[in-house]
């Protein structure tokens, strides 16, 4: 009896629950993305009806090919790695610095600052103000306009403000001081060294802002070698579209009539296929950044 | 005499600090910049709510109608629906959704086995990249009566299958749910980050004096992120109106519109009828109104709380 | 089966006449052809088989002169400057296009854009995403657009269709009388009839019963198919007799709909006009619609129409239809698929229902599609030329140079039964492509410059005319693709069809249709979900009934009606 109490209350039946609630929710989580990759796989009309569960059914490669086949495709990969990589690095040049400084508590004005960026959370100027500025700028068409524009959410400042001035303890930066260490340097090389973790979320976040962002693309640039992947990938799917109200119209032949029915079949299949050729790439990095993640890399940073 | 002194040194000391602090406004600068020239600049777009916004007359040159929009939006039939859905829909996914992912966070942290708990972390994100489009087309899929695989699970136990897209009220369920499934993982990525900073000799202190687990996520954990759960949700209160129309548009159907009819949608289906600028930015402004005083309310109650708030 | 196909076709020599008027006017036939003898005898120097040479178009310009132009392309921002429609303007017409192309999805925000900015150029060719007609009247109202009607006794052609067509002339006129713009007329004889409404003719045949000629056949044939195995694979339980998918398949309600007198392919909100007194009023609200939701109501109840009608995802409901789900079922899209598909299947026209239609009865498409595709800077230096080309897209040339480029460029005419049909297959072989890339691709720009669409040089302007006899001795197969239209025209041939005159389009002032905007959006969205609730028998329509009617004024029905009232008045004393 009493044995039992403590394997109940013990460690080791916690890690046994843990456990199985973990995998429990790691089947829940997987099914919908093995259900995608299926169904990349899969013939459409299978799909439509219902068939699929948890294998292929028609197997087919049409929608990758379809995908593959559009030449477009690699200059919009080149174009979005671009876009994220120096849009990621002027967001976190801008952001982090700010964020810092907020967090201070001795930065006298605190308020009126966050009162005025946040201001911009909840109110902009729209659609065509925001155009006009940005042409005044001379920024219409491009690279530039994708990077600047969005160069820091107030939001994701905010966020990394309650990191900093929660998670680094006020005697680091007093001791810098003690040290001869102005304010620049405490940041670069003190806080941002300890600040991994917020780092690594603000790259995720940021990243993936700019690798699935396709608006502002839309809005600012006409040249079509400047578009990112997200652009093609859409121009792909609007194409099944067109394939379908093709084959409405009558004047066209009875085989283009069967090609186009063929076509318009398969893009069904390109929605699925367009998540997973934007977001292996994601999928890969990802794990490689989560060992920021890990209990005590700060601590551990600070007694090394 | 004593106490004049205190205070004329400590008001000494404070210029000398921000003199000393210039550099601090200096990491600032960027971002300033940035936010007044491309947030607070375009930022007179906001007039057109109370014009009639003509695009060659530009701003400056529109006719002035006052509050006409707010008149039209507050006069329809379908406003205190739309309204009421939205702010119930919105509660619902803060009340699951947002401890959820706090919840995930702890649990993973208790996960000894690294490599198990790192397949955990990148499975669960990875839902957050399936578009909008196919997770609706998998949701209503899913749901459907005949061919839907939790309504086969259903009706192999016996039972009669379940119209769920057809009953207003399972609406918000539906929707809050499938998005905890879509997103959980991804936003407990900024829980993860602040685990991370708990000081592991605090942990092992606690194992020597033998607390439990549960006491262990309890009293240390928890307190831990506490602040980050703070400010998250202060700024999830003040987005309590702002839900984007995509998902909810396209999982709503003729039968389930009394429940999913939501502000966004129907500033949407407005829109399609006629185009109208000035309309979708008054409406955009009221948004604004009702999540800044959320915002400012929740804010205040965590200072009272909490003791800690954004401002 | 091609036999089938042949003997559907052979219809149309018969029918030429009921179809070429759209909503039952009786002079449809002739105005037609009067209207393709004007083409002809205006549009150019062509020769009777439509043949012309290169030069023969008329120029408009002695010296090349370049029109900025801007419009929607489709899917990708297409190159419209090198194709060979663009490429012969500049050779025969003088006029040089420098265009800019925009996707689909950018189209609108960039259009504002352009307006916001005023860099509008001189030509917006908008045939892939047109501008509704509020739009016009709005960047009309603020100057931007050349008003044609001052132009417009340098364009005959133009002036003769709007006089041949009158809601054409109304849909481009608006209300201060100018021409800002073009919409799309379609004279073509497949115009009207777009919906596919199918009845299987296998499951009729496997159960034994004639095709249904009032509701109650109707009933009785979707009982039997319910009740036996009308699909014939031995099991009698899984037929599903009637398919519908919400508001996007609801074409099989629609005869139903019309049989109760009310005349709309709208799926809810029908305008009705009284005859005599021209007073507006709301379908919706009538007996005739609670007998039809009744109606509806009864075939949901007895598992008739299947059951997730309402909730159904519109691609998975096309699967299931393509591969004959359902015995009766329609829609507007590529429901029927290929040829092999449709034949099995017959199109089903209208129902008599007792006290309502004695007659079948069925409600036509407009000829006109209302938004507008072609507009022009009013502040354009060649407003003249701009004239002289939209009225050159209006002869049989022009047209052709739209949609397929210039014979002898991109495709020669094959005869077929003594008529001439455009070909694209030569050329596209030569290119290596599918005829439909070869055309999209290369020979034209597609959806820049597409304002009318005529018989001539199509299929239809053999089914029109053919002989029987002739057709037979035909073997080619270009023609096949129209059996969609073959089984329409078989379906007008074998039924004596009473056509309703549909409510026409109306015409908003810019101030009317912003107040209307919101009502419009509150009254629609209530019709639907009530639509849905009483059909499926979550609310029971007696009961609900008055409720439901309170509910509709309390939204501002009645200001609603107003302003429909004082836009239809404008229309009927136009």
């Amino acid at each position: 009896m009493k044995k039992l109490r403590t394997i109940i209350s013990g460690s080791n039946f916690f890690q046994l629950v843990v456990n199985i609630l973990m995998f429990a929710f790691l089947l829940v989580e997987l099914y919908p993305i093995i259900y995608v990759i299926i169904c990349s796989f899969s013939d459409p009309d299978a799909v439509a009806r219902g068939d699929i569960i948890l294998w292929p059914v028609g197997f087919t490669l049409r929608g990758y090919e379809m995908v593959l086949e559009y030449s477009d495709i690699w200059t919009g990969y080149a174009n979005t790695i671009f876009y994220t990589v120096a849009g990621t690095m002027i967001n976190l040049a801008v952001t982090l610095p700010c964020a810092y400084a907020l967090s201070r508590k001795d930065l006298r004005g605190r308020k009126i600052f966050m009162i005025f960026f946040m201001i911009t959370m909840y109110v902009s100027g729209g659609l065509i103000p925001g155009y006009l500025n940005v042409k005044s700028f001379g920024l219409l068409n491009t690279r530039a306009v994708l990077i600047l524009i969005g160069a820091m959410s107030v939001y994701n400042m905010i966020v990394a403000r309650s990191f900093f001035s929660t998670s680094i303890p006020n005697e680091i930066t007093e001791a810098a001081r003690i040290d001869g260490c102005n304010d620049f340097s405490i940041f670069s090389k003190i806080i941002l060294p300890l600040s991994k973790p917020i780092v690594v979320v603000m790259i995720l976040y940021y990243g993936i802002g700019h690798w699935n962002s396709y608006f502002n693309a839309m809005i600012y640039l006409d040249d079509r070698s400047k578009f990112p992947l997200q652009m093609f990938l859409r121009e792909i799917l609007l194409q099944g579209k067109i394939y379908q109200e093709a084959i409405n119209s009558s004047d066209i032949s009875p085989e283009e009539a069967l090609r186009l029915a063929e076509l318009a079949k398969s893009s069904e299949l390109i929605k699925y296929c367009v998540i997973i050729v934007s977001t292996l790439p994601m999928m890969i990095i990802y794990p490689k950044l989560q060992k920021y993640f890990e209990k005590g890399i700060m601590i551990g940073s600070i007694k090394g | 005499m004593k106490y004049k002194k205190q205070k004329k040194q400590k008001f000494k000391n404070q210029l000398k600090v921000i003199s000393k602090r210039w550099q601090l406004y200096a990491l600032m600068l960027p971002a300033i910049l940035y936010t007044a020239l491309f947030a607070y600049k375009p930022m007179y777009g906001l007039l057109i709510a109370f014009q009639d916004f003509s695009v060659r007359k530009g701003v400056w040159g529109s006719d002035w109608v006052g509050l006409k929009h707010f008149e039209r939006l507050f006069g329809s039939y379908w406003f205190p629906i739309a309204f009421r859905n939205t702010l119930e829909i919105s509660c619902l996914d803060i009340l699951i959704g947002f401890p959820l992912p706090i919840i995930l966070a702890l649990l993973l942290n208790e996960l000894k086995r690294a490599r198990f708990r790192k397949t955990v972390q990148t499975v669960s994100y990875a839902p957050h990249f399936i578009s909008t489009v196919v997770m609706c087309g998998m949701i209503t899929m899913f749901l459907s009566p005949s061919t839907g695989i939790i309504n086969k699970l259903i009706t192999a136990l016996g039972f009669d299958a379940v119209y769920f897209m057809q009953e207003p009220s399972m609406f918000k369920w539906i929707y809050v749910l499938s998005g905890v499934w879509q997103g959980v993982g991804w936003s407990s990525i900024i829980y993860f980050a602040a685990l991370s900073s708990v000081d592991p000799s605090l942990l092992e202190a606690a194992d020597i004096d033998g607390a439990t687990r549960l006491q262990k996520i309890w009293h240390i954990n928890l307190p831990a992120i506490l602040p980050t759960i703070v400010v998250m949700f202060i700024l999830r209160c003040g987005q309590i109106l702002s839900m984007g129309y995509e998902k909810v548009y396209l999982l709503q159907t003729d039968l389930n519109l009394f429940g999913s009819e939501i502000i966004s949608t129907y500033v949407y289906k407005v829109g399609l009828e006629q185009s109208d600028f000035s309309f979708s930015t008054a409406v955009g402004l009221f948004n604004t109104v009702i999540n800044c005083t959320l915002l400012l309310s929740a804010n205040a109650l965590s200072k009272k709380l909490t003791k800690t708030g954004l401002f | 089966m091609r036999k089938r196909i042949l003997s559907a076709l052979l219809a149309s020599a018969m029918l030429s006449a009921l179809l070429a008027g759209c909503g039952g006017n009786d002079q449809g036939g002739e105005n037609e052809n009067d209207g393709n003898d004007v083409a002809e005898e205006q549009g150019g120097k062509e020769n009777e088989d439509g043949e012309e040479q290169e030069g023969d178009s008329v120029r408009i310009s002695d010296e090349t002169i370049t029109l900025t132009l801007a419009g929607p392309s489709g899917a990708t921002a297409a190159d419209w400057e090198s194709s060979l429609q663009f490429v012969e303007y500049e050779k025969r017409l003088g006029i040089k296009f420098d265009a800019t192309t925009y996707t689909n999805e950018q189209w609108d925000s960039r259009l504002t854009l352009m307006m916001a900015s005023d860099e509008m150029p001189d030509i917006l060719g908008m045939g892939n995403s047109p501008m509704s007609r509020s739009e016009v009247e709005q960047y009309a109202a603020d100057g931007y657009l050349l008003d044609f009607s001052e132009y417009l006794d340098l364009m005959p052609n133009l002036t003769k269709y709007m006089e041949e067509y009158p809601e054409f002339a109304k849909s481009i006129t608006l209300e201060d009388g100018g021409i800002y713009g073009f919409t799309f007329l379609n004279i073509r004889s497949d115009a009207c009839f777009q919906n596919y409404i199918l009845m299987s003719q296998t499951w009729l045949d496997n159960v034994g019963m004639e095709q249904p000629e009032s509701l109650d056949d109707l009933y009785n044939v979707l009982t039997a198919f319910k009740e036996q195995d009308a699909n014939g694979n031995g099991d009698p339980t899984d037929e599903i007799p009637m398919g519908m998918a919400g508001q996007s398949y609801y074409a099989a309600e629609l005869p139903i709909l019309w049989a109760y007198g009310i005349n709309s392919t709208n799926y809810v909100l029908h305008l009705s006009a009284d005859e005599e007194t021209n007073e507006v009023g709301l379908w919706d609200t009538t007996e005739n619609y609670k007998e039809f939701l009744k109606y509806m109501n009864r075939l949901y109840e007895e598992g008739l129409i299947n059951e997730d009608a309402y909730i159904v995802d519109a691609t998975e409901f096309h699967t299931a239809a393509k591969e004959g789900v359902y015995g009766y079922v329609g829609g507007s899209g590529s429901l029927p698929g290929t040829c092999q598909e449709t034949m099995e299947w017959y199109q089903e026209t209208g129902f008599s229902a007792e006290g309502y239609n004695e007659a079948d009865t069925v409600v036509l498409n407009p000829r006109v599609n209302e938004t507008f595709r072609f507009v022009a800077n009013a502040d354009t230096a060649y407003p003249e030329e701009i004239a002289k080309f939209v009225d050159y897209l209006f002869t049989n040339e022009g047209v052709w140079s739209g949609v397929n480029g210039y014979e002898g460029i991109t495709f020669d005419f094959t005869e077929i039964a003594g008529y001439d049909v455009i070909d694209h297959n030569a050329y596209a072989e030569a290119a290596d492509l599918s005829t439909g890339d070869y055309r999209n691709n290369i020979a034209i720009a597609p959806g820049a410059f597409s304002l009318l669409a005529i018989n001539e040089g199509t299929i239809y302007d053999m089914l029109e005319n053919i002989a029987y006899e002739e057709l037979t001795n035909y073997e080619g197969d270009c023609w096949k693709n129209s059996t969609a239209n073959a089984l329409t025209q078989k379906a007008f041939r074998d039924n004596e069809i009473k056509i309703m005159d549909r409510f026409p389009t109306l015409y908003y002032t810019e101030e009317e249709s912003q107040e209307r905007a919101t009502l419009h959006t509150d009254i629609e969205n209530y019709l639907i979900t009530m639509k849905a609730q009483f059909i499926t028998g979550a609310l029971d329509i007696d009961a609900s009934w008055d409720d439901f009617l309170n509910q509709l004024n309390e939204m501002g029905l009645e200001r609603y009606l107003e302003i429909t009232q004082d836009a239809y008045d404008r229309y009927v004393a136009e």
